[in-house]
């Protein structure tokens, strides 16, 4: 039994390119990787078939897909504020991708949630301290504006802020990374005791809701992140708008 | 199981970048741009509504201006017909009433004419028969043109008596 679950736990390799580049060895590609293209084929096939025919007048599908993207541009937008709706695209392609990944295994096939694989946490937390950084960055429009946003709320708080750079991005990765992993490890244990029915239940709290809970928690805190380094720049926004306002008037 | 892998953190990095650009052309480039379309399409045929009941109300007033200007007008021509129409009556009026005048007054002298006429040949017719009947009582022819005279002087005296 323990040794069946240690080998569902690897992440096998499904073929290797045989280029041996210096340093990081020859291509491997992953059994994630795959998955993550089959997901990403799923995905694209299905947004090409439902925006092929946009209209003014929306038809049923349409008007769900507007209304999904509208609840995306408000749910971040509380979040971000105005400023933030330039970051919406990304974090809603990644909450789709988490969500779909996460919750993949319970379709069975043999299918594993890639996010099981701490190297795509690792890749998602590193484009998000990514995404986080520069957005903060621009909020605080240039090099200095940034500089000293690492003192705030006092100057106290520096080692904190630069450690935080490192932090936000682990704990994004190995939340996302543990939560599946111990989700899929637990629904291995289960389908082991009883193959049927009993799986299927649990399965409805350990990969639904456990994996949707994740993906929207990533999400979520990346885009209060964001939002935090942006603040400055909603302020200026929110400013301009009321002179521009008051100057209407 | 925690084995770190060079490529697979590469290839998620590339997945989740292509994935990304994907969906904002294909998903939110295309419904923000229908949204905007359609945000456009309601905000001009707000705009035409506006303009359309402006229209309306700049076509109502023009047509209760023209309406009340079409009272006065109206108004206005039967004032007018009716001064006319007392003028003329007060003319024909006057005319008829001159008319009348004058013919009450030709008349009137006409009768005087007449009586005048009368009046003179009934004195001749007077004289001649007094001058007759002179004659008869005198048994004489009188010497006219004298007789006359003296007849004529009595008579005018009796008429003043």
């Amino acid at each position: 039994m323990g040794e069946k679950l240690v080998e569902e736990l690897e992440n096998r390799t499904v073929f290797t390119i045989p280029v041996d580049i210096p340093l990081v060895g020859p291509i491997e590609i992953h059994e994630s990787i795959i998955v993550m293209w089959g997901i990403m084929a799923i995905i694209m096939i299905a947004v090409l078939l439902m925006t092929r025919k946009l209209k003014v007048v929306p038809g049923k599908a349409q008007a769900l897909l507007e209304m999904g993207v509208e609840f995306v541009y408000g749910f971040f937008g509380d979040n971000m504020g105005k400023a933030g709706r330039r970051y919406v695209p990304y974090l809603s392609s990644v909450l789709l991708y988490l969500c779909i990944s996460n919750v993949i295994g319970m379709f069975g096939f043999g299918l594993k949630p890639p996010t099981k694989d701490i190297n795509v946490t690792v890749a998602f937390a590193l484009l998000s301290i990514i995404l986080i950084e520069a957005a903060t960055f621009r909020g605080h429009g240039g090099l200095l504006g940034f500089l000293k946003s690492f003192l705030k709320p006092m100057p106290i708080m520096l080692p904190i802020n630069i450690m935080e750079i490192a932090i936000r991005p682990l704990s994004l990765c190995m939340r996302l990374f543990g939560n599946v992993l111990g989700a899929f490890v637990v629904m291995k244990l289960i389908e082991q005791v009883c193959g049927a029915i009993l799986p299927m239940v649990f399965s409805m709290y350990f990969d639904v809701f456990d994996g949707a809970i994740q993906a929207y928690v990533f999400v979520f805190l990346t885009s209060l992140f964001i939002g935090e380094g942006i603040e400055e720049e909603n302020e200026r926004l929110e400013a301009a708008e009321k002179l521009s306002l008051t100057a209407a008037k | 199981m925690l084995e770190f892998n060079f490529w697979t953190i590469l290839f998620s990095i590339i997945n989740i970048l292509v994935l990304f650009l994907f969906l904002k052309k294909f998903l939110f480039g295309r419904i923000n741009a229908i949204l905007e379309q359609r945000a456009n399409v309601v905000q001009s045929e707000i705009n035409k509504a506006k303009e359309e009941s402006q229209k309306a109300e700049k076509i109502r007033c023009d047509y209760e201006n023209s309406m009340s200007n079409a009272k006065d007008e109206a108004k206005k021509i039967i004032q007018d017909a009716q001064k006319t129409a007392n003028a003329q009556s007060a003319a024909i009026t006057q005319q008829a009433q001159a008319e009348a005048n004058r013919i009450v007054e030709s008349t009137r002298k006409e009768l005087q004419l007449e009586r005048e006429r009368s009046v003179a040949s009934a004195q001749n017719e007077i004289v001649s028969l007094a001058m007759e009947a002179a004659e008869k009582v005198l048994g004489r022819e009188m010497a006219d043109d004298d007789n006359r005279a003296i007849i004529d002087a009595f008579l005018a005296e009796e008429e003043q008596a």
